[in-house]
């Protein structure tokens, strides 16, 4: 079990080097003409790649606050819905996981 | 049918995660849905959404105390520019920040369900949030009015980054605020 600072120093970390890399990502493939600027207008192959990065990066994350797998499949399907209807992925993921991490402190329910 | 029991087991060992899951999703779609169906709606009378519209406005009146002089802004039906003539931003919707404050209202909604405290703490992540975005996009105009590579690298490394941090300081002191919450709630 990681500690709560454990916790926030990655999930910090997590968003930090996700935002990094895209801007990175997007960066490299304009300069090489292999696509627009916006990642969304990058052609399928480079932008199915790019998708496969991002959620090994993400599953890479939950698995490093010591997620199990269906919780990380359960937060990735979530982000993927919120990524579907052009919401921000990362956020997608980090909120859950915080939910998840701080549930019983923070989640209520009507028997809570 | 292994598969299956897992699941239910999941659910089961995991049901306050579930109830935050099944309320966090239901809560965006119905958001995006409204927010989809106004930017629908504002595109067939032609004219720009009120979000992006106040936010580009308090742009500009960020970027003019940040002291670009001759700042103007014009708002067309597909995004406004502000800053001065030749070195203009463009706001569009995608800059508008009401996207992420859908996702964090729809976190608030996923803990807590639809009550006054929740209701209350999305009014004060609009807020903060729409604050956050307002700051960096007066300073991108700021920064491109001075010139130099301090523009093209706030752009790329910093102008997203600002926009999320914001969320991460609001679910930091989200205990706080839930404080300061059920104290106003129960005066």
């Amino acid at each position: 079990m990681i500690t709560k600072r454990q916790f926030w120093i990655r999930t910090i970390a997590y968003v930090m080097v996700t935002v990094f890399i895209s801007t990175a990502i997007s960066e490299e493939f304009f300069r090489f003409q292999l696509g627009n600027f916006k990642i969304d207008d990058m052609a399928v192959e480079y932008k199915i790649g790019y998708a496969v990065l991002k959620i090994g990066i993400a599953w890479a994350y939950l698995r490093s606050i010591q997620f199990d797998l269906l919780n990380i499949v359960a937060i990735i399907i979530l982000a993927l819905l919120i990524r579907y209807f052009a919401g921000p992925f990362t956020m997608g993921i980090a909120g859950p996981a915080i939910a998840l991490y701080l549930k019983d402190s923070l989640i209520h329910t009507r028997n809570s | 049918m292994k598969f299956l029991v897992q699941l239910k087991h999941w659910r089961e060992s995991n049901e306050k995660f579930f109830t935050f899951i099944v309320r966090f999703a239901l809560a965006f779609l119905a958001l995006t849905a409204l927010y989809e169906a106004y930017l629908v709606y504002t595109t067939k009378i032609g004219e720009l959404d009120l979000i992006t519209y106040f936010i580009s406005r308090g742009s500009f009146e960020t970027a003019r105390l940040l002291g670009v002089a001759d700042c103007q802004w014009s708002c067309f039906y597909d995004g406004c520019y502000v800053g001065r003539e030749g070195k203009m931003v463009n706001v569009l919707e995608g800059c508008n920040g009401l996207r992420l404050a859908i996702v964090y209202s729809a976190y608030i909604i996923g803990i807590g369900g639809l009550n006054l405290p929740s209701f209350l703490q999305m009014v004060i992540g609009f807020f903060f949030v729409q604050g956050f975005n307002v700051f960096r996009i007066g300073l991108l105009i700021a920064l491109r009015d001075n010139g130099g590579d301090a523009y093209f690298y706030f752009l790329k490394y910093f102008f997203t980054l600002s926009i999320y941090s914001s969320v991460v300081l609001l679910w930091l002191i989200k205990p706080k605020l839930d404080g300061f919450i059920l104290a106003l709630t129960q005066k």
